[in-house]
């Protein structure tokens, strides 16, 4: 057994009951020691990623937006941000900024009180939309998160601040909300950048996972898309 | 109800039990949920569109796999997604749970930043590698398995396989020209070296 072959097995077999000709070799090179450190952590971590969350009303909404779209050929596909309205107009979830100084709603429908509604103690996620006319360095993010809510990983929280890049184009930020039944605040995003802020509130309220479903009904059926 | 109408409703029932296994796939092989929602939804269009017959299928939930599999690789474009770090919510999660023993808040550290670099390394392959990687090192499906799930060549997914690790590795050392020494320590201990 020599380095490549140590390489070649690292990135062919799975880590466990290695053979006795890698065990021999590891016990003679530290490099390959390193290697089979960093191969075997990786290997974990992958097999270890959570199941990702479904979506309240996935299953529905998909379906729909399918069958429409299959019964327009001459329609153009919802897709990305044509989906993302339909989610917003069905959930009343997602909201839209767009940057260059002229923060409003993106076209996304909200509640006529101008509130989302999400569901109780369930991590619902609330997109925010930036569209940049160019690449941004450098620009703080600060998001604002009523009492009674947080986001999901950042428990306690009600400040969550940090610094990344915009590309140029469409960005978009998720926000997985968490909040308590009845909590209601101003959920507040503001981007910093080249000395200006801008600042984006949208007031958020937290009703039961019920209620919540049949208002979705209510407005599909307004829309007369069941 | 008209013809139409029953081969909607046949359709829908055949699929609808899939469609939560559809996401969590299309969102590993994306990392994002509204990708993965529009993969999803892409695919259904497509199964709209040109009828199969489904409930013929011996193993539907397999085939659609595959269907997926495939959209993904040979036709998915990235969006413009601006990877916001800890604020992409899923893959970051819960990981801590799967650290053996108790870690110091060092350790933490450090195994928190070594999986952000192996989700961002993962997320930088081809759709092709990334998409392998998911369905064998993170769902843990064998090769045989995968054989018979997309319809390749066991030397063809093989090759693969290893060109993908290799890429993801040599990302991955890159960024970690030397592990820590009592990391590679704690690794090799197990075989007594």
């Amino acid at each position: 057994m020599d380095c490549n072959r140590l390489h070649t097995y690292l990135d062919t077999e799975p880590l466990v009951a290695p053979p006795a000709e890698v065990l021999e070799h590891l016990s003679q090179c530290a490099s390959c020691r390193e290697a089979w450190a960093l191969a075997g952590k990786v290997q974990r971590i992958l097999r270890s990623l959570p199941e990702p969350y479904v979506p309240l009303g996935f299953e529905e909404r998909v379906l729909i937006l399918s069958r429409r779209a299959s019964e327009h050929r001459h329609h153009r596909v919802a897709r990305g941000w044509a989906l993302a309205l339909a989610a917003t107009l069905l959930l009343g979830i997602s909201i839209g900024i767009v940057l260059q100084w002229a923060a409003a709603p993106m076209g996304g429908y909200q509640l006529r009180t101008g509130a989302i509604l999400v569901p109780a103690d369930t991590a619902t996620v609330v997109r925010i939309a930036l569209d940049a006319a160019h690449p941004l360095h450098h620009v703080g993010f600060t998001v604002n998160v009523p009492q009674g809510m947080q986001l999901q990983g950042h428990p306690g929280e009600q400040q969550v601040a940090w610094s990344g890049e915009l590309a140029q184009g469409r960005n978009v930020l998720n926000l997985r909300l968490v909040a308590r039944s009845g909590a209601a605040g101003t959920l507040e995003t503001a981007l910093h950048y080249a000395g200006q802020d801008n600042i984006f509130k949208v007031q958020v309220v937290a009703i039961e996972d019920e209620s919540l479903r049949g208002i979705v009904r209510r407005l599909l059926a307004r829309m007369k898309l069941v | 109800m008209t013809g139409n109408d029953d081969r909607r409703v046949e359709f829908e029932a055949l699929v609808r039990p899939h469609l939560g296994m559809l996401y969590r796939l299309a969102y590993r092989f994306t990392g994002h949920s509204q990708d993965a929602e529009d993969l999803v939804q892409e695919l259904m269009v497509r199964l709209y569109r040109s009828p199969r017959n489904l409930a013929a299928m011996p193993t539907l939930r397999r085939w659609l796999v595959r269907v997926l599999h495939n959209l993904f690789v040979d036709q998915w474009r990235h969006r413009l997604h601006t990877p916001f770090g800890h604020l992409h919510p899923e893959p970051w999660d819960g990981l801590f749970e799967n650290v053996a023993g108790v870690p110091s808040p060092e350790q933490e550290a450090h195994a928190a930043d070594l999986r952000r670099q192996v989700l961002a390394a993962l997320y930088n392959l081809s759709n092709e590698h990334r998409a392998l990687l998911v369905l064998h090192d993170v769902e843990g499906r064998s090769l045989p398995e995968l054989t018979d799930v997309l319809h390749l060549p066991l030397g063809t997914l093989k090759s693969r396989l290893f060109r993908a690790r290799r890429k993801l590795r040599t990302a991955l050392s890159e960024r970690n020209p030397s592990a820590r020494p009592d990391v590679v320590a704690d690794e090799v201990s197990q075989y007594g070296l």
